[in-house]
């Protein structure tokens, strides 16, 4: 290797070293930046967990007598609040919900966005029916949704039976109380 | 010695100086081979339209806007007025419908331009020699007219508009489900939370589409055209390029066709946006359609992994076909591109056209498109293959051999991901769980960890058979069994069974160091694992390796194992096929020209005989 060569390759090394810290500068921007964009994220925790919605308001109520057959299903709206950097500091939204009746006496409520990419999904009752529009016969009613074709089997968890879904959709936690039964949160996730 | 020591230091500078300083003359060359809108062609651009798409791009550009400022003056970025501006503009303002028209239809227009510009580079190899660059170029330019397409569209504030947005920014979430960075893996990485927080920079700041999401939109909308405008000026202005070099009968060909369309088809209003009701069918802008009907047919972790890994191969493609043909331009001695931009262009079109009319079969379509998909590449692999053994110039057959390895690579890759698929597609099981069940058997087999692993096996067989599971949260023992949580919610079920099993995991092994290493990070009462079994365990790797072996094994759970769809065997072979094929060829290659050179040299003193 020539001298001038040895001077260059040199320079070259010299300035890459010179760059790190340079480079880590522009780096560490990264945490106000990003807090910029989302003002509700802690200092220096970039990588910290997201807000998660809360319920707003007093819980949903229905009665047993809400419920006269096996497979009654009642839609209703949850009321749910965002955090937002806003002047309230949320942003109120009303989920919608289905309360099924199971033939075995449970009584169970899912929030009616589908958790694939947040579709409103429906109850379909006829199993003909399911299998004519969602690719999909159940041996009973079932949640489907018809964008994507995602079926849910209701008596059993809400699990995934056909479908591109990747979990149950999110279920409500249902407070008994007398012959009421009360809806009081939604399980997090899912954009509104 | 201070002598040797001095070169020694000189020799190691040096050489990576000159590494280095390679790395910035190849990249440096690149730079200055830019091609942002086609201005290294502009004598053909005169007499072939597909060497204008460049500057037409460019025109249509200017237009939108021009067209977009002039649409600020009436359009009111709210919640609430949003909808009803855009109605005044469309309805009663003079001139208001035309403005927009032009407005939308020139954005479609730039995204069909630089579409087509991207494909004529791939097929007229406009990257060949030292221009790879240009292809992620003109690709950034297309995904910045979708991303402002898609910011565009949420400003009418319409059901399609509102529930695209939505779509949109669930997929990211999804990336919280990614290997070693997602959420998944939380005992044993820290989750980034990449997935959400990305959803909520994009959305606002929160989870919900609102007044935040319009303002940064509008925000995002003005700065994805305005600040590139600038860098283009600036890069028009240094090196003095003529920005558009078409006539101006050419020009006004084109404003006068974006005027046609907007007064023959007004750009659609839609209805009020309405987060309570889904539009069915839930719909987006003609561009991303074909992403929607694969959304439908694949789990949505791999399909945005999918959405994320078609930029970057259409980024990468160039420097692959680079390695294979060389400076080879011809498109038929380049079947594999060919075949690769065929494959996409099909895929794009069927799919959007199966999204239009609403045909989805999600259990009877996939192998078909599977089939069709690594079908047509293998055929370009196979293809590109046969070119290379009819090649007759010795140092071309050189070349060929290492191409023909890197083609044999591609279809080794093919393979594994069919024998990857051979087991998802017997037993159900995705990737993650997959993996996790051979690495348990891996690591935790009789060598390392003797009877103690098959002791630990029974045990969660006990605890968890297929049916009539006794406690299904085995796995959190170290919780359940702890007095003071047993002292709240009451003994766990088979508490004996559960201690037997904590006792198990106790057993020390020799690779017990690896795990004691790895961090819980959930406030369980232990801080970190005890060790192998203890690892495998609570994180059920374990139980996915039992039940890989149960549905792998016929008869055990019905009704596994499943069979594999004959059509998928058949590209999972081809691949196989692809794979030798490229080998042979390799071998080959590099195997004929020496037999023909020592036929030169006997065949030499024969001719001076003569």
């Amino acid at each position: 290797m020539s001298e001038e060569e040895l001077s260059k390759s040199r320079r070259i090394f010299l300035k890459t070293i010179a760059a790190i810290p340079l480079a880590a500068t522009f780096g560490l921007l990264a945490s106000p930046l990003l807090r910029y964009l989302r003002p509700t994220l802690k200092p220096l925790d970039i990588f910290g967990a997201s807000d998660q919605p809360s319920a707003e308001g007093d819980p949903v109520v229905f009665r047993d007598s809400d419920f006269p057959d096996a497979w009654t299903c009642l839609p209703f709206m949850f009321k749910q609040s965002y955090i937002e950097y806003n002047p309230e500091g949320k942003e109120t939204r009303m989920i919608p919900g289905f309360i099924v009746k199971l033939p075995n006496g449970d009584v169970v409520a899912y929030s009616r966005i589908c958790p694939h990419l947040g579709c409103i999904f429906n109850f379909v009752k006829d199993p003909a029916e399911c299998a004519k529009g969602y690719n999909f016969k159940p041996d009973g009613p079932v949640f489907a949704c018809p964008c994507h074709l995602s079926v849910y089997d209701i008596k059993n968890g809400g699990k995934v039976v056909s479908g591109p879904a990747p979990r149950p959709p999110r279920h409500f936690d249902i407070k008994r109380e007398g012959d009421q039964y009360k809806i009081v949160s939604l399980e997090a996730g899912g954009i509104a | 010695m201070p002598n040797t020591s001095q070169t020694m230091t000189d020799g190691i500078i040096g050489s990576i100086g000159s590494a280095l300083s390679g790395a910035v003359d190849w990249t440096k060359t690149r730079i200055g081979n830019i091609d942002i809108f086609d201005e290294h062609y502009q004598l053909e651009a005169k007499t072939n339209p597909f060497y204008a798409l460049g500057p037409i791009f460019y025109l249509v550009w200017v237009i939108v806007i021009v067209t977009g400022c002039l649409l600020i003056i009436w359009y009111v970025p709210t919640k609430a007025a949003a909808f009803d501006s855009i109605l005044k503009i469309q309805e009663n303002i003079p001139f208001g419908g035309l403005i927009r028209g032009m407005h939308k239809y020139g954005a479609d227009a730039m995204i069909i331009a630089a579409t087509m510009r991207l494909y004529r580079m791939f097929l007229m190899a406009d990257y060949k020699p030292g221009k790879e660059f240009n292809i992620a170029i003109g690709l950034i330019g297309l995904l910045l007219s979708m991303y402002s397409g898609l910011t565009g569209y949420l400003l009418i504030w319409n059901q399609r508009a509102f529930w695209a947005t939505k779509v949109f920014a669930t997929f990211p979430t999804y990336m919280d489900q990614f290997p070693v960075m997602g959420d998944f893996y939380l005992p044993l990485v820290k989750s980034m939370h990449m997935g959400w927080n990305t959803a909520e920079v994009l959305l606002g700041g929160g989870a919900a589409i609102t007044q935040e999401t319009i303002t940064r939109f509008f925000s995002l909308h003005l700065a994805f055209s305005l600040i590139p405008l600038i860098f283009v000026e600036l890069y028009f202005y240094k090196n003095s390029y003529k920005r558009i070099p078409l006539s101006w009968l050419k020009r006004s060909v084109i404003i006068l066709m974006l005027v046609l369309v907007s007064v023959v088809l007004p750009a659609a209003q839609g209805h009020r946006s309405n987060p309570d009701v889904t539009p069915l069918p839930i719909l987006s802008d003609w561009y991303f359609l074909g992403l929607y009907q694969m959304y439908k047919y694949l789990e949505p972790v791999v399909a945005t992994e999918i959405t994320m890994v078609i930029p970057l191969s259409v980024v990468l493609l160039p420097f692959i076909d680079v390695w294979i043909t060389g400076p080879e331009k011809d498109i038929a001695k380049r079947p594999l591109i060919f075949m690769v931009t065929l494959m996409g262009a099909l895929c794009w079109i069927i799919f959007s056209f199966l999204i239009i009319v609403n045909i989805a079969n999600i259990h009877n379509d996939p192998p078909f498109w599977r089939l069709f998909l690594f079908g047509l590449i293998d055929i370009g692999v196979l293809w590109q293959l046969a070119l290379m053994c009819q090649e007759t110039q010795i140092p071309q057959r050189l070349k060929n051999a290492r191409a023909a390895l890197i083609l044999a690579v591609v279809g080794a890759v093919q393979t594994i991901v069919a024998l990857g698929y051979y087991f998802m597609a017997k037993t159900e099981m995705f990737l993650s769980p997959l993996g996790q069940g051979l690495v348990y058997r891996l690591f935790c087999n009789k060598l390392t960890a003797g009877d103690s692993a098959k002791q630990a096996e029974d045990f969660v067989r006990k605890l968890n058979p297929v049916s009539h599971p006794i406690n299904q949260e085995y796995w959190n023992f170290h919780t359940l069994l702890d007095p003071s949580y047993i002292k709240v919610v009451g003994a766990p079920a088979g508490q004996d069974l559960l201690k037997q099993l904590a006792q198990t995991c106790q057993t020390s092994t020799p690779i017990d160091f690896i795990f004691q290493l790895i961090p819980t990070f959930t406030p369980a009462p232990h801080a970190s694992y005890s060790g192998l079994l203890d690892y495998m365990v609570t994180n059920r790797w374990l139980n996915d390796y039992l039940t890989l072996y149960d549905r792998m094994t016929p008869g055990v759970v019905a009704p596994y194992p499943l069979n594999v769809p004959a059509l998928d065997l058949m590209w999972m072979w081809l691949s196989v096929i692809v794979m030798f094929a490229g080998i042979a060829t390799w071998w080959f290659s590099n195997k004929a020209p020496a037999e023909k050179a020592e036929k030169k040299e006997v065949a030499k003193p024969v001719v001076s005989g003569t």
